[in-house]
């Protein structure tokens, strides 16, 4: 197995990731940016905690693109279970550190950034699926997304926004762990062909 | 135990036309040679063959076992034309990587990734990034992986894409000893001149179709009497496909 670790890059890439999203969960806490909305009169309170999970979500990417497909389509042993519970234990890995920095700091921007990150790394599951040079680009189309038309009005986000709400409703934690458990169905079954 | 291909149908996505339709083929023992213009399906044929596609409609087998079965792809080995150079790993690991892959366990992996790059004549590039090889020694690296895990057959894809005429030979060589009464071969290329008069047999593809396949033998009969040594492939390959174009 150690070479499957090499080839996905777990100690190069990913790890460090996972080092670099816990340490800035555990500094930005609740600072935000005024940005202008789209759908809404005023601007938009954008929480730089928005953006974290896309360091997680790049690079699981990045690491699940690392394959080698001629041997790994033909393989005996399943490496798509293994690239599974490589994507469920990043995840969990983000979800613990954001509650434990949630709960240490008091700040719900902190608290919801695992959940955002399940989510998000659903996007990408599920968009790499459907065509793998989208795994990326997916979750910052979301972000960016949600950031000019997720507000309704000023701190009041669409109900779509799953991202933008708070840690207590329990709608967007459904729909995003909905979405990362469809993500992980998806990664699980996806064949990619050379 | 050849790889036998019964009606078998194939297309890339369900509203794109058959790259290869009902096509029946038993692959034979020895060293084969798969000759054929751009888009004949002879990839596609060998992808099908290495389990790599399942088939849209009919079977393709080893004795009695399917290409979705885990045993049919330990004894079965593939080498795409386009080989991966993997970051972070050298020669050896990637060769080890795709043993584990089928199977072997880590040390028996290690110790056999040696002996294949050794056997591909990359000894001395074992400890080299793959990123850091050349075409043709990442080709190497490719047919080591097929040797890896002692597959019953091994199916190359323009193996010899890329490398100059020493390493052609020198691969050549590597492919008749490859051959033998337990290991089947079976082997695309356009290098018609240089490998189709070494083999044992030889299949000719057209737009999916076979429509030569046989004792090199009986192939280079179809040349000229006053063809040159040498060229005696080459000439059988143009009147087998100029014959085919015609009939068709």
């Amino acid at each position: 197995m150690i070479w499957w670790v090499k080839a996905r890059r777990l100690g190069t890439v990913l790890l460090p990731g996972t080092v670099v999203f816990a340490l800035i969960l555990s500094v930005a806490h609740d600072r935000a940016i005024e940005l202008p909305g789209m759908l809404s009169g005023g601007g938009n309170r954008v929480f730089l905690l928005q953006l974290v999970p896309l360091v997680i979500t790049s690079t699981l990417a990045h690491s699940l693109a690392q394959r080698l497909v001629e041997a790994e389509e033909v393989a005996m042993r399943n490496v798509r279970r293994l690239d599974t519970l490589l994507v469920a234990a990043c995840v969990l890995a983000a979800v613990l550190a954001s509650l434990v920095v949630g709960g240490l700091s008091g700040s719900d921007e902190a608290t919801v950034a695992g959940r955002n990150t399940a989510f998000l790394t659903g996007v990408m599951l599920l968009a790499g699926a459907a065509h793998p040079q989208a795994a990326t680009v997916a979750p910052v189309g979301w972000v960016f997304a949600i950031v000019f038309l997720g507000y309704a009005d000023f701190d009041r986000p669409w109900p779509w926004a799953v991202t933008l709400h708070t840690p207590a409703s329990i709608p967007s934690l459904a729909i995003c762990s909905t979405v990362f458990v469809g993500g992980l169905v998806a990664q699980a079954r996806a064949r990619r062909a050379p | 135990m050849p790889v036998e291909l019964d009606n078998v149908s194939y297309a890339y996505g369900r509203n794109k036309p058959r790259i290869i339709d009902r096509l029946s083929y038993t692959a034979p023992h020895g060293f084969t040679v798969l000759l054929g213009p751009n888009g004949a399906g002879k990839s596609t044929l060998l992808k099908l063959a290495a389990g790599v596609h399942q088939p849209a409609a009919g079977a393709v087998r080893l004795g009695r076992l399917a290409s979705t079965s885990r045993e049919y792809r330990n004894r079965v080995a593939w080498m795409p034309q386009s080989i991966t150079a993997m970051t972070g790993l050298t020669a050896r690991e990637q060769v080890a990587y795709t043993g584990w892959l089928k199977g072997m366990n880590r040390a028996d992996a290690w110790t056999a990734a040696a002996a294949a790059l050794e056997r591909v004549e990359m000894k001395d590039r074992a400890e080299v990034k793959t990123k850091q090889l050349s075409g043709g020694q990442l080709r190497r690296v490719g047919v080591a992986s097929a040797l890896v895990h002692d597959a019953r057959v091994l199916l190359l894809d323009e193996p010899t894409a890329g490398m100059d005429p020493t390493q052609r030979r020198v691969f050549r060589d590597l492919v008749l000893n490859l051959a033998t009464d337990e290991v089947q071969v079976l082997m695309s290329t356009h290098d018609v001149a240089d490998l189709a008069e070494e083999a044992d047999h030889v299949t000719v593809l057209t737009e999916g179709a076979i429509n030569f396949t046989g004792a090199t033998r009986d192939f280079l009969a179809h040349a000229p009497a006053d063809t040159p040594e040498g060229r005696r492939a080459e000439a059988a390959y143009t009147i087998v496909s100029a014959h085919s174009a015609l009939s068709g």
